[in-house]
């Protein structure tokens, strides 16, 4: 023992032991993030699935959506995605991949992602747009 | 000087020992069970996950035509026929009973607990009930029956605390009012005790304790979750619905 100090190595052996959880840690906070990632971006689809398929004041939201692009006129759609949005999520931002169609107010969504294609049936140019909601 | 160097062997060893004894506890039955905690635990939420995931993709509950089945587009009349609706709630949420749904699609010893919610018309149905299991399970109600209390001193309570509805054969209307609470919490917040526990335990009939008591004499539980995911709710061809689809569920080791 001469040499070494008793205090050097209980210092070590501790560290030692610390050490072999770290990876243990690990695992298992990115086995449950994983999970939550998932349910969210889940989520995150349901929502804009749910919010394409609602209707508002007898028709679709796709619908009204599709038109307000063909046409190039916004008016009111902010405010009637935003009712709709309202009533199932906080934080939001839905958008085109050319403009954004409405947004929470007081947050800025970052986190989960969820897209897809509504048909433009009318449109002179393109058949399709892309819709993008991200949450929080 | 050789006093002082005993001195420092005792710390150094008291401190090994206690070193040894702590990693003993984490590589032996610590690390085994924070192991397992936590993955059991993310165990019951992928399964509440899924669980969802399949009830609102299958025929029974979705909109579907000839061609193909609408994911996420909860039809009316289905939730008609297979839940209870808010103002239909009568006995049949309170008895751990069977139904086609749960029958159809449940993990094994589990009990669940299914609200729908239309946040346009307000309106709310509730479905409840066990996965398959040897039998255990449902072992509960008779526990819990057996453990009915109806001393005088629980009657004044049960007059007290929830009026006089309790009394004059409106009993049932009165526990099937008090269903809607459940369910308002269920949203978002996991909660202590089962679907069945926390209706049972409203009622004022039962103590905390003895529902503690049956549902350890049954089971060990092995984990509870809640999540709400959102639905659409189709109830006619012009009108849809926004909702959300909240799932309970708590799985038992037997």
């Amino acid at each position: 023992m001469k040499g070494i100090e008793p205090i050097t190595i209980l210092v070590g052996f501790t560290i030692g032991i610390l050490m072999l959880f770290v990876p243990l840690l690990a695992t298992t906070i990115h086995l449950v993030q994983n999970i939550n990632f998932e349910s969210q971006v889940n989520n995150a689809q349901l929502t804009l699935l749910a919010l394409l398929s609602s209707t508002y004041q007898g028709k679709q939201i796709s619908q009204i959506i599709a038109e307000a692009v063909q046409q190039n006129q916004y008016r009111n759609l902010d405010e009637i995605l935003s009712i709709q949005l309202n009533k199932i999520t906080d934080c939001y931002k839905l958008s085109t991949p050319s403009k954004v169609l409405a947004q929470s107010k007081d947050c800025t969504p970052t986190k989960y992602t969820a897209s897809t294609l509504i048909s433009l049936p009318f449109s002179e140019g393109k058949m399709a747009e892309k819709i993008i909601l991200v949450m929080n | 000087m050789k006093a002082i160097s005993n001195v420092f062997m005792y710390v150094f060893w008291t401190l090994l020992a206690i070193a040894f004894i702590i990693s003993l506890y984490f590589f032996g039955i610590g690390g085994f069970l924070k192991i397992s905690t936590i993955f059991e635990g993310s165990e019951v939420d992928r399964h509440a996950v899924i669980l969802a995931n399949v009830l609102i993709s299958s025929d029974k509950l979705s909109y579907s035509d000839e061609n193909k089945i609408y994911r996420g587009l909860l039809d009316l009349n289905k939730l008609n026929r297979y839940f209870v609706s808010e103002g239909t709630f009568d006995i049949h949420p309170f008895i751990i009973k069977s139904n086609p749904i749960i029958e159809e699609f449940s993990y094994p010893n589990s009990e669940v607990y299914i609200s729908v919610w239309d946040f346009d018309a307000q309106k709310s149905w509730v479905l409840a009930g066990n996965g398959p299991s040897d039998g255990k399970l449902a072992g509960f109600g008779s526990c819990i029956f057996s453990k009915i209390k109806l001393d005088p001193r629980t009657i004044f309570r049960l007059i007290a605390y929830h009026g006089t509805a309790a009394l004059g054969g409106k009993g049932i209307t009165f526990v099937a009012e008090k269903v809607k609470i459940p369910v308002a919490q269920s949203v978002n917040l996991v909660t202590q005790y089962t679907w069945s526990t926390r209706l049972l335990a409203m009622t004022g009939i039962w103590d905390q304790y003895d529902l503690k008591e049956c549902e350890n004499a049954v089971a060990t539980k092995s984990g509870t979750t809640s999540k709400s995911f959102p639905v659409a709710i189709r109830i006619s061809e012009n009108e849809i619905h926004l909702g959300s689809l909240n799932i309970q569920l708590t799985e038992y080791k037997l």
